[in-house]
């Protein structure tokens, strides 16, 4: 779906801006960004052979479906989370991203992708060039 | 006789005075107080509870000792006025004239207690009434999506993403653990048990009759209409306390008017059995100055 040589590029920009964002605090929500970037990194990593990833992604998912279910029946989940949990609330697909592919039949990297905007055909349309 | 009948009267106009400025007055009495706090504990109760919870701890003060205590000297005073006016009926001379004078004194005695007690209601209703108005300011507090844009925003999505995820949930049940391949996790195992469990006890605790929710007109209602249903009544409880005192001031009048009807009659009566000439016509004088020294 997509060429593998960009994998490198969005696995180190997606991992850096995701962890660089988890607050100190350890929430559910915290938790949960967290374990959805460390997914994240795990499916985007370029050094990991598929049986590699596999290994590594499929406890990973495991963990991250358990955290959206905490954030998700926890009554007290947005107390006290400011804008992380206005954000959070604001974009299902986005912060529940286990369930939400799972519901939609997708992987969750590709629908990680295709909410950001980021399809096969618009990086194959995309022009190396300055802003 | 006459001096007393004096006091008497000079009393029963201040009563009159007293009981219509009693209407705006603050506590009847500094000691007879009664200061419930709208705590945590008030406001988590069940609304059906709460009513009791505030009426137990009004029992426990110092202002119902004074309301008791008040309304047994009241009832006192009641039978004591029934035969005082049985026994005015019977008698006569000077022993009827005395017995219409305690009759009267005791009359307003019972107005200045009666007073008394409608002060002590009337602090009783206004601390209970603030009382509600300070448990329903918490509750607003306690939910502050009623006031705030983003909270309210935030609420919603949070209840959109509720709603989604339980009509996912055994898809993604069925997608990642069904096949076996990947164990259920130890928190989803745990979480089935405890639901369940959860389940049973909140099923319990809405069956039992001391949660029962709060009925107005066979209606039930949340905490914070009931609350608001509750202050009407203290206020529907004042007003009518207002009329009483109405009331109790036209009673004070008429004492009043009693005494100095009483008072005219035992002067009038008294000058008649002393026999005071009475000199009308001075030309019946005339004879004294007519005939020369």
């Amino acid at each position: 779906m997509r060429p593998a040589a960009t994998r490198p590029i969005w696995s180190a920009a997606f991992a850096g801006l995701l962890l660089a964002a988890s607050p100190a605090a350890a929430g559910p929500l915290e938790n949960l960004e967290r374990e959805r970037a460390a997914l994240l990194t795990t499916l985007l990593d370029p050094a990991l052979d598929p049986d590699g990833r596999q290994e590594r992604a499929v406890p990973a998912l495991r963990r991250l479906v358990d955290l959206e279910r905490i954030v998700l029946r926890d009554p007290h989940t947005a107390a006290g989370a400011g804008a992380l949990a206005n954000r959070a609330f604001a974009d299902y697909d986005l912060t529940f991203l286990a369930h939400a592919s799972v519901e939609r039949g997708v992987s969750p990297l590709d629908l990680w992708l295709d909410r950001l905007g980021l399809s096969s055909d618009r990086l194959l349309a995309a022009r190396i060039g300055l802003r | 006789m006459r001096p007393a009948f004096v006091i008497l009267l000079a009393v029963s106009w201040a009563t009159v005075a007293w009981t219509t400025a009693s209407w705006a007055a603050g506590p009847a009495d500094g000691d007879a107080t009664w200061r419930p706090a709208a705590s945590e504990r008030l406001v988590r109760l069940p609304a059906g509870y709460l009513e009791r919870a505030i009426d137990r701890d009004f029992q426990g003060s110092p202002l119902a000792t004074a309301l008791d205590e008040t309304g047994r000297a009241l009832a006192d005073r009641n039978a004591g006025l029934g035969e005082l006016q049985a026994a005015v009926e019977t008698a006569a001379g000077d022993q009827r004239d005395a017995l219409r004078q305690r009759f009267l004194e005791e009359k307003q005695a019972y107005l200045q207690l009666m007073g008394r007690r409608h002060d002590l209601e009337r602090e009783r209703l206004k601390t209970r009434l603030a009382l509600y108005e300070r448990l329903l300011a918490r509750l607003r507090r306690g939910d502050p999506a009623k006031d705030d844009p983003t909270a309210a925003r935030l609420a919603e999505n949070r209840q959109a993403a509720r709603q989604r995820f339980e009509t996912s949930v055994a898809k993604v049940d069925m997608t990642l653990f069904a096949d076996g391949a990947t164990a259920e996790s130890r928190y989803g195992a745990e979480y089935r048990r405890h639901a369940a469990a959860i389940g049973e006890l909140v099923a319990a605790i809405n069956a039992h009759p001391m949660n029962r929710a709060p009925e107005i007109d066979g209606r039930s209602v949340d905490k914070r209409e009931f609350l608001r249903h509750l202050a009407e009544q203290a206020e529907t409880e004042l007003a009518l306390l207002d009329q009483q005192d109405l009331v109790l001031a036209y009673m004070a009048k008429l004492v009043a008017l009693d005494a100095m009807a009483m008072a005219d009659e035992v002067d009038a009566r008294e000058a008649e059995a002393v026999g005071r000439p009475e000199t009308r016509d001075v030309s019946a004088a005339v004879g004294f100055f007519v005939t020369p020294n």
